[in-house]
């Protein structure tokens, strides 16, 4: 009975790993696969004759002087910058915000917790008009400015809830020792808080490095990130799935390395929600 | 309640950490938002450059025009469908996990996998497999002798809106079954050890004690994932069949790019975009009123 069940729990967790992988399975194998052993009407699960030519030629990739790198360089800037800015401004605020008297600024962070659930279209519109007019479309630091609007909601949500628990008397204790209020912050609350910082960092990371309406409507060529990039494989006159499953596998790769390293934290966030609600 | 005993940090000072955040949330979202509300009264053509006071007259005509309506229920379809396949999958995804000894890591690590790609990625990676000639779906179909002739998953009226689901909820569902993961690791064991000296066998225990149990949890799982399936949906759209085949899988936040973006009429995308966010806060409302007469109840 008991070597039954068992088994019929093994056989679960294959068939729901299966379900769970093939997709990303299938754009891995098909990185490695020639055009021609794409376009078979019964494509073959390995590689029958492996190759690294699409990588190679993803990362040649060039239009009217913008290339593949530039993307992968654009995605990294915009992506770090937009962390450290959010978790520095969000986690600044989210101390003001758990500590203050005033009932107003100790509830702000649920406005901006209603903020992240509406669709992102309600303000693209202005967004759009506004980069436009001041000529920041297309540009670096236009697109970090919208991202760390869109990204500020999480660490000011994720991190006030943190600092509430963080009782007063250390601030107190700090305070008497002669620390000034940014010594507070950032030498004793910021470190005592470090695997909430590293939860709403890495969130906000994926985030930015995934996002792909804002940045495809708000930039054109030399801001272009590498979620937005990828679409340049599938052109409606010539999709070639050999470059765009390479060009997807670049993109995704350093997020399984963080999937990987750093569960415990991606967890921790995801299961935060659950219990709080 | 905290006591205000000592001389402790300037109140003012607290104020003076939360303005750069303030600034920017009022400046690039409640701006917008405002901004975005009076051009859904104004037909403007960016192309044209011309900007006219309309009144009501863009909600008037998406209320006289069949496609609105079409689309609308296809955020409402949408929404629900993939919603409620999400908790079938993620409930038994919760369930393995909290189970799973040695698999445990193992299984959160590809439970985490696909939340964690690009949506765009995810959405392009099914548009592959459920291609008619070279798809992966046709061709496992046609080697199990299941299929005599290819179906065109994306390009066919009858399967687009399922196929673009069924891409949305393999992508999404790992947000439930996290969610319920977390409610389940909070059942006090002693429960299941009564019910199961009472003789109660594994399924019983888990109707008749899990699923009690994890009710206002399931409920605000659900919710956050309704209002997010009618509010994010514009990715895995554009990825898997960009609204086709014409405008069969067309959702509300996907039309109002297309009105602002692809016909450059500002004006008219605004308000579909106003339209989406009262959809999403309808459906939101719903389930808040459930969740309110329970917790009463």
């Amino acid at each position: 009975m008991n070597e039954r069940r068992e088994r019929i729990l093994l056989i679960l967790v294959i068939v729901y790993a299966v379900y769970v992988l093939f997709p990303t399975y299938w754009l891995f194998i098909n990185s490695f696969k020639l055009e021609k052993d794409i376009f078979t009407v019964k494509p073959a699960l390995i590689p029958l004759h492996p190759t690294i030519h699409n990588y190679i030629a993803v990362l040649r990739y060039e239009v009217a002087g913008v290339g593949f790198l530039r993307y992968l360089y654009n995605s990294l800037i915009i992506s770090t910058a937009v962390t450290l800015l959010s978790i520095v401004l969000g986690g600044v605020a989210a101390y003001g915000m758990s500590r203050s008297r005033s009932l107003v600024i100790y509830l702000l962070p649920l406005p901006f917790l209603i903020f992240s659930l509406t669709p992102p279209q309600v303000y693209l519109n202005p967004i759009f008009l506004t980069l436009k007019s001041i000529h920041l479309l297309d540009t670096q630091l236009g697109l970090i400015l919208v991202y760390l609007t869109f990204s500020l909601p999480l660490p000011i949500w994720f991190l006030s809830q943190y600092f509430k628990n963080i009782p007063i008397e250390f601030d107190d204790a700090a305070h008497v020792d002669g620390c000034n209020l940014f010594q507070i912050i950032f030498r004793i609350i910021f470190p005592m808080a470090a695997p909430a910082l590293s939860t709403s960092a890495i969130f906000v990371f994926m985030y930015t490095w995934n996002e792909f309406f804002l940045a495809g409507i708000l930039t054109t060529k030399y801001a272009v990130t590498l979620s937005v990039g990828i679409m340049n494989f599938q052109q409606a006159h010539s999709v070639s799935w050999n470059l765009t499953t390479a060009a997807s596998m670049i993109a995704v790769f350093p997020l399984i390395l963080i999937i990987a390293t750093l569960q415990k934290y991606v967890v921790s966030g995801l299961t935060a929600g659950g219990l709080k609600g | 309640m905290r006591v205000k005993s000592l001389p402790r940090t300037n109140e003012r000072n607290y104020r003076l950490l939360v303005l750069p955040s303030i600034v920017i949330f009022v400046l690039l979202g409640l701006f917008p938002f405002i901004y975005t509300i009076v051009l859904s009264f104004y037909k403007y053509s960016e192309s044209l450059g011309e900007k006219l006071f309309v009144g009501f007259g863009n909600y008037h005509d998406f209320f006289t025009d069949s496609l609105f309506w079409k689309v609308l229920a296809n955020s409402l379809i949408f929404a629900t469908f993939t919603v409620a396949v999400e908790f079938l999958i993620g409930f038994a995804s919760a369930l393995l996990m909290n189970l799973g000894r040695r698999s445990k890591s193992f299984l959160r690590v590809i439970t985490l996998l696909p939340w964690g790609i690009p949506i765009v990625v995810a959405g392009l990676s099914f548009r592959f497999m459920y291609n008619d000639t070279f798809g992966v779906i046709n061709g496992i179909l046609f080697s199990s002798h299941l299929l005599h002739y290819p179906i065109a998953w994306i390009g066919d009226t009858h399967y687009a809106l399922w196929a673009l689901m069924f891409a949305e909820i393999w992508k999404s569902f790992p947000i439930i079954a996290f969610f319920l993961l977390a409610g389940l690791q909070v059942l006090p064991k002693e429960l299941y050890e009564a019910a199961e000296i009472d003789g109660a066998s594994t399924i019983q225990s888990f109707f008749l004690v899990t699923l009690p149990l994890l009710k206002r949890v399931i409920w605000i799982a659900l919710m956050i994932r309704s209002m997010q399936a009618v509010a994010f949906p514009f990715e895995i759209v554009y990825s898997v069949t960009r609204g086709g085949p014409g405008d069969i899988t067309q959702l509300l936040v996907t039309l109002a790019y297309k009105y602002s973006f692809i016909f450059m009429e500002l004006g008219k995308g605004a308000t579909l975009a106003i339209l989406a966010l009262l959809t999403e806060l309808m459906l939101g409302g719903v389930f808040f009123f459930f969740l309110l007469k329970r917790e009463r109840a």
